[in-house]
C-alpha cells in the first residue's frame, strides 16, 4: 500500500514537471530522443564552426594557384615517428614525364617535413575584425604553398583543402540567407492565406499550385544566366540568393497556412477571441508560439533543398562565379570525366555537400516529430 | 466529375500562362531587345540580315509597341508553333529543339517509370513490414537518395564506370548510332542506354515516394475496412493488396503533379554530366550563348511538357478514384 | 463431453496483450464466457475495458503488436467438431473459412467500414463468392437479396453504389447485409449503432432482433448501452480492464446486481422516474492507465467496497452464484 502510494506521488511529480515545461523545453526533451537528429545536430554544428573559422583551418590562401602543382594528389600525413608522436608528411616534388609529357609528382621519403600547430600563415580577420594571421596546421622548414596538400590541389594547383574551408562558408551561409527569405515570404504568405481566407487564400494557393507545378532548375538556370556580367561577386551571392528563394517559398507557406487553419478552430482561440484578445495578439500571442515548432522544423527542412540548388547551379557555371568559392564552383572541375578519372580527389566536396544535407534531414526530422505533441 | 475536370483544366492554361510570362521574361532580361541581340549573333556568325529583314522581325514581335503587346504578338507566334532561330546553329529552333525534346519525354518518363516500378513495393513492404530489418535498410537507402542530387550521383556513376569497369556510361546511344537515322535498331539502342539515366534521374524521388506510400498505406492500415475485409475471410496478401493498397494509390498517383516538375528539372542538370542527347545541354549552350530566345522557348516547352504530363495523372487520378468521379457540381 | 451440450463459442481464460515500446498493455486479461446457440450476448463496459479486443481475437484478427498471450477460444463449427481457435493459423484455410462464412463482424464505423473506392455490391459478392461455390451471377443476385432483407431499397440499384453515396442507417444496413451474406451462426456486432443517430438506432436494434428471429443466429452485441442490453440481450457480461467481472441472464444483471462495479455502472444510468434536478451517479476515479494496471482485483482503487489488504493483494476469480450468475469479487468469497 505505501509502495504504491509512492509510485503514485513520484508520476504526479513527474507530470507537474511536464506540466510546468515549456513549449520549447518539451520540445528539446523529444528531440533529445532522437539519437540520430541529436548526432546530426552536432554535425551541423561542426559544420558551422567551420563556417566561422574558414580562414582559420585554411592553411593557404585559396586562391594561390601555381601550374607547377595542378593537380597533386592528396598526401597522407604521418602521425608518428620512431614511435613517438610527430606528425609530418613528406616531400613531393613535381616533375615531367619524359615521354608523356605529364606531370607526375613524386614522394621523397628522405625529406621529412613535421607539421605544427597554431603557426603563423597569410593574414586574414577572424569573424570578419580582429587581423591575425595564425592558423592551425602550418608546417616547419619549408613554404607550406610547397609542401602541404592534404586534399591534393585542382586543375590550377590550388590548395583543395584550404578552398573547401572557405567554400564551406559559402554553400552553407547561402543556404541559411535563402531559407530566411523564403521563411519570410513563406509566413507573410502563408499567413495571410490562412488566416484571412477567402479570395486571398484562393489566389495564394493558385499561385502556389502553380509554382510547385513549374520544373525549377530551368528557370533557375534562366534567370541566374541573365545576371550581368559585371556584377560583383557579392552581388551575384545575393541574387543568386533571392533567386533560389523565389521559387522555394512554397512549401514553407503551405505548413504556414495548414497550421493557421487547425488552429483558427481550436478552442483556447475561440476562448481569446470571446475575452476580447485584438487580432494582432490572438496571432502573435497565441497563435505563433503555438506553431513556431512546425515552423523551425519545415524551416530546417527546407535548407538542404536551397544548399542543393546552389550547389546545382553553380556546377552548372550559372550560379556563383569565380573568385566565388563554394561547393557548387569547385565541383565544376569535376564535370570533365577524363580530369575526374586522372584526379578522383576532385570529387571530394561531394562529401561535404551530402553530408550537410542528410543531417539538416535527420535534424529537420528529429524537430518536426518532436514539435508534434502526437508524434 | 465535370467540375474537377474544368477546375484541373482551368489550372494547366493559367500554369501555361505564368511560364510563358516568365519564359518571356527571361527573354527580356538581357539589356537590348532580343531582336538586336538576335542580328547582331546572326551577323557576326556570317548570315547576313537585310534592313527589311529586320524590319519585318521588329513589325512581327510588335517592338515598337508597349510591353504587353510585344508578349502577346510572342505568345501568338509560339501557339502557333514558329519559335524562330537559334542563333549559334543559324537553324530554326524547331529544327534544333525537335528530337531533343522527344528525347527528354522519353528520359523523364523512363525515370518515372523506375520511379513508380520501384517506389511502389517497396512503399507498400515498408508499411506492411514496418520495422523490420528490410524497412530500415530501405528507410536508410532513401535518405541517402535524397540527399545526394541527381548530378553528382551522376558523376559518380560516370567516375565508377570509367575507372572500374573502363566504359564510357555516359549518351543515350552507341556512338555509330548517335547521328544515324532512327530505325529499329537505333531505337533498341536506346532502351539499352536508358536504365543508366532512369536510375540516376529517378533515385531521390524514388526516395520521396517511398515515404510517401509508406506513410499513406500506414494510414489506410489502420482504417476499419482493412479489418472488415479480414473479417469476411480474405486472405492477409489479398486483404492488403485490394483495399488498402488500391486506396494509398490514388495520392501516390497525385504525387506525379510534383515528380514530374522535379524529373524534368534534374533531366537538364543530370543529361549535361551523362551527355544525354535532351533538351538540357542545349539550354545550357543557349544560355552562355546569351541566345535567350532559343533558352526561353526551351523553358517555355520544358514548362508545357510538365503541365500536360500533370494533367495527364489529373485524368488517371479521375479513372481510378470514384470519389473524384462522382463528385456531383 | 457431448457436443450437442456444448455452448457455440466458449471463450476460456484468453489474454490478448499489446507489446508496446512503453510497456505491455494487457488489452484483454482472463476473459471468459459462453455463447449458446441462438442466443444474445451483451458485452458491456467503459471505454477501453476490453470489448473490442475480445471480438477480434474471437476472430484472429488482433493487429501487431497484439498477441493472444493464452487462453482458448472453443468454436463448435457447422461440421460439429469443436476447434480451438486460438491453435489455428490466424490467415489458414480453416481460420478463413469460419471467419466470414459461420462468424460475421459489423462495426462500429460505418462510413469507414467500407472501402472507399470499392462499390458495396463489390464488397458483398466477394465474401459470397469467397465462400459458396457460385457463379458471378448468383453471387450479385444473392447480395441483392442480402441487401433487400436488411431494408434497402432499390438494391438492384444500390448495390453498385458507393459507401459515400449512402446514408449513415443504409451504410449501417449493408454492412449488416455484408456480415450476413454467408448466413454465419454467430454475428459479432461491435457498436453497431454508436455512430448512428436515435431514430435509426432503434430501427437498426429491430433489424437485427428480425434477422436473428429468422436465421437463428447468435448475436455477440458488444455495446457500452446498458438500454441497448437490455432491449436486446438474454444474457450479460460485464468487463473492467481486460477482465470479465460478472456475468448472468439479463434480468439478473439488471435487477439483482453482485460486482460493485455492475452496481456502479446500473446506478449511473439516468432514469425517467428518478425526481428531477438529482445528480447523476458517477463512478469515483478513471480508469487506470493501462500501463499501470492496479495489483489484486483490478477495480479495487475505484471500489466503494473495497477489503483492505485483500482486494489490492490477491486477484479474485470469477466464481459461480446460484443458478447462471457468476462474479468475481471477494465480497462474495472468491
Amino acid at each position: 500500500m505505501v509502495e504504491q502510494e509512492i509510485i503514485e506521488e513520484t508520476t504526479t511529480e513527474a507530470e507537474e514537471k511536464i506540466s510546468l515545461a515549456t513549449a520549447g523545453q518539451l520540445m528539446w526533451w523529444r528531440f533529445r530522443k532522437h539519437k540520430l537528429a541529436m548526432a546530426s545536430a552536432v554535425v551541423l554544428i561542426l559544420f558551422y564552426l567551420v563556417v566561422i573559422f574558414a580562414p582559420f583551418l585554411a592553411y593557404v590562401d585559396p586562391e594561390l594557384s601555381e601550374a607547377q602543382r595542378s593537380l597533386m594528389p592528396p598526401q597522407p600525413i604521418h602521425w608518428f615517428r620512431d614511435g613517438r608522436f610527430e606528425p609530418h608528411v613528406y616531400a613531393v616534388k613535381g616533375a615531367r614525364d619524359p615521354k608523356t609529357f605529364k606531370r607526375v609528382y613524386v614522394t621523397d621519403p628522405e625529406t621529412i617535413i613535421p607539421l605544427r600547430f597554431f603557426v603563423h600563415g597569410f593574414p586574414y580577420k577572424l569573424f570578419g575584425v580582429i587581423p591575425t594571421d595564425r592558423h592551425l596546421l602550418g608546417v616547419e622548414g619549408a613554404a607550406i604553398e610547397e609542401s602541404l596538400f592534404i586534399m591534393g590541389t585542382d586543375l590550377n594547383g590550388r590548395d583543395l583543402f584550404s578552398r573547401l574551408m572557405f567554400a564551406t562558408r559559402t554553400s552553407l551561409t547561402i543556404g541559411l540567407l535563402a531559407v530566411a527569405i523564403s521563411l519570410f515570404l513563406g509566413v507573410l504568405l502563408g499567413g495571410i492565406s490562412g488566416y484571412f481566407s477567402g479570395t486571398a487564400d484562393i489566389i495564394i494557393q493558385r499561385v502556389i499550385e502553380i509554382l510547385r507545378s513549374l520544373p525549377t532548375i530551368p528557370l533557375w538556370m534562366g534567370l541566374a544566366a541573365a545576371l550581368p556580367g559585371s556584377w560583383s561577386v557579392q552581388q551575384v551571392y545575393l541574387a543568386i540568393t533571392v533567386i533560389i528563394s523565389l521559387l522555394g517559398w512554397t512549401e514553407l507557406a503551405r505548413v504556414v497556412r495548414g497550421r493557421f487553419l487547425t488552429l483558427r478552430e481550436e478552442d483556447f482561440i475561440t476562448a481569446a477571441e470571446l475575452v476580447g484578445c485584438s487580432r494582432s495578439r490572438i496571432i502573435f500571442r497565441h497563435m505563433v508560439p503555438s506553431f513556431l515548432s512546425h515552423i523551425i522544423a519545415a524551416t530546417t527542412l527546407a535548407i538542404p533543398a536551397m544548399i542543393i540548388s546552389e550547389t546545382s547551379l553553380s556546377f552548372l557555371g550559372l550560379g556563383l562565379r569565380p573568385p566565388a568559392i563554394s561547393w557548387g564552383v569547385l565541383l565544376e572541375q569535376a564535370q570533365n570525366i577524363q580530369a575526374l578519372a586522372i584526379s578522383p580527389w576532385l570529387l571530394t566536396p561531394v562529401v561535404p555537400v551530402i553530408l550537410a544535407v542528410l543531417a539538416f534531414n535527420f535534424v529537420g526530422d528529429g524537430l518536426r516529430d518532436a514539435a508534434d505533441p502526437y508524434g | 466529375m465535370l467540375g474537377y475536370l474544368v477546375r484541373r483544366l482551368a489550372l494547366a492554361v493559367v500554369t501555361i500562362i505564368a511560364i510563358s510570362i516568365l519564359s518571356f521574361i527571361i527573354i527580356q532580361l538581357p539589356p537590348g531587345d532580343f531582336v538586336t541581340t538576335y542580328i547582331a549573333t546572326m551577323s557576326a556568325g556570317g548570315a547576313t540580315v537585310s534592313e527589311a529583314e529586320v524590319e519585318a522581325l521588329r513589325e512581327q514581335y510588335g517592338l515598337n509597341q508597349p510591353m504587353i503587346v510585344q508578349y502577346l504578338k510572342w505568345a501568338s507566334q509560339m501557339l502557333r508553333g514558329n519559335f524562330g532561330m537559334a542563333m549559334e546553329w543559324n537553324r530554326p529552333v524547331k529544327d534544333v529543339i525537335g528530337d531533343r525534346l522527344a528525347l527528354t519525354v522519353v528520359v523523364s518518363l523512363a525515370a518515372v517509370i523506375f520511379t513508380w516500378a520501384v517506389a511502389l513495393p517497396i512503399g507498400i513492404y515498408s508499411a506492411v513490414k514496418r520495422y523490420s530489418i528490410g524497412d530500415y535498410i530501405f528507410t536508410f537507402i532513401g535518405f541517402i537518395g535524397l540527399a545526394i542530387p541527381g548530378f553528382m550521383l551522376a558523376l559518380i556513376v560516370m567516375y565508377v564506370g570509367f575507372r572500374y569497369f573502363n566504359a564510357n556510361i555516359g549518351g543515350l546511344f552507341s556512338p555509330d548510332l548517335a547521328d544515324a537515322p532512327w530505325s529499329w535498331a537505333k531505337f533498341k539502342d536506346m532502351l539499352a542506354h536508358l536504365p543508366i539515366p532512369a536510375v540516376v534521374l529517378g533515385l531521390s524521388g524514388t526516395a520521396q515516394l517511398i515515404r510517401i506510400m509508406r506513410s499513406n498505406l500506414l494510414d489506410e492500415l489502420r482504417k476499419p475496412y482493412v479489418m472488415t475485409a479480414r473479417a469476411r475471410g480474405l486472405p492477409e496478401t489479398r486483404v492488403i493488396l485490394k483495399y488498402p493498397v488500391r486506396v494509398a494509390l490514388n495520392p501516390f498517383i497525385s504525387t506525379i503533379g510534383y515528380l514530374l516538375p522535379y524529373i524534368v528539372s534534374g533531366s537538364i542538370i543530370v543529361s549535361l554530366v551523362l551527355s544525354l542527347p535532351t533538351v538540357g545541354p542545349l539550354l545550357l549552350k543557349a544560355l552562355i550563348a546569351q541566345d535567350m530566345f532559343l533558352a526561353g522557348t526551351i523553358i517555355l516547352l520544358l514548362g508545357v511538357m510538365t503541365v500536360i504530363g500533370t494533367f495527364i495523372s489529373d485524368l488517371l487520378l479521375m479513372w481510378v478514384d470514384p470519389r473524384i468521379r462522382l463528385e456531383r457540381r | 463431453m457431448n457436443s450437442h451440450n456444448m455452448p457455440l463459442l466458449s471463450v476460456r481464460n484468453l489474454r490478448t496483450y499489446f507489446f508496446q515500446d512503453e510497456g505491455t498493455v494487457k488489452a484483454v486479461d482472463g476473459a471468459s464466457f459462453d455463447i449458446q446457440e441462438g442466443q444474445t450476448l451483451g458485452v458491456v463496459g467503459e471505454s477501453g475495458c476490453g470489448k473490442s479486443v475480445t471480438a477480434r481475437s474471437i476472430l484472429r484478427i488482433v493487429e501487431p503488436p497484439g498477441r493472444i498471450v493464452a487462453g482458448e477460444i472453443l468454436w463448435h463449427g457447422a461440421d460439429g467438431e469443436v476447434r480451438d481457435l486460438v491453435k489455428l493459423d490466424a490467415d489458414g484455410r480453416i481460420m478463413r473459412s469460419i471467419r466470414g462464412r459461420e462468424i460475421g463482424l459489423v462495426f462500429q464505423e460505418p462510413m469507414t467500414s467500407f472501402s472507399p473506392v470499392h462499390t458495396v455490391g463489390n464488397q458483398i459478392i466477394e465474401a459470397i463468392r469467397l465462400h459458396m461455390r457460385v457463379s458471378t451471377a448468383e453471387a450479385r443476385r444473392r447480395a441483392i437479396e442480402a441487401l433487400r432483407q436488411v431494408g434497402i431499397p432499390q438494391p438492384e440499384r444500390r448495390i453498385d453504389d458507393y459507401a459515400f453515396q449512402l446514408s449513415g442507417g443504409l451504410r449501417q444496413r449493408a454492412m449488416i447485409a455484408v456480415a450476413l451474406a454467408c448466413d454465419p451462426r454467430l454475428l459479432i456486432a461491435d457498436e453497431p449503432t454508436t455512430a448512428l443517430d436515435v431514430t435509426t438506432q432503434a430501427q437498426i436494434l429491430d433489424l437485427l432482433r428480425n434477422l436473428q428471429a429468422q436465421r437463428g443466429m447468435a448475436i455477440m452485441l458488444i455495446t457500452h448501452n446498458l438500454g441497448v442490453v437490455a432491449e436486446m440481450c438474454d444474457h450479460v457480461v460485464v468487463m473492467y480492464l481486460g477482465q470479465v467481472v460478472e456475468s448472468g441472464p439479463v434480468d439478473a444483471i439488471f435487477h439483482n446486481a453482485q460486482h460493485p462495479y455492475t452496481r456502479a455502472l446500473l446506478r449511473s444510468i439516468p432514469s425517467i422516474e428518478a425526481p428531477s434536478r438529482v445528480k447523476l451517479h458517477t463512478i469515483t476515479g478513471s480508469i487506470p492507465h493501462p500501463y499501470n494496471r492496479p495489483a489484486g482485483c483490478p477495480f479495487h482503487p475505484r471500489c466503494p467496497d473495497r477489503i483492505r489488504g485483500l482486494c489490492d493483494v490477491r486477484e479474485p476469480a470469477l466464481r459461480a452464484l446460484d443458478g447462471e450468475q457468476s462474479v468475481s469479487c471477494f465480497l462474495y468469497g472468491a
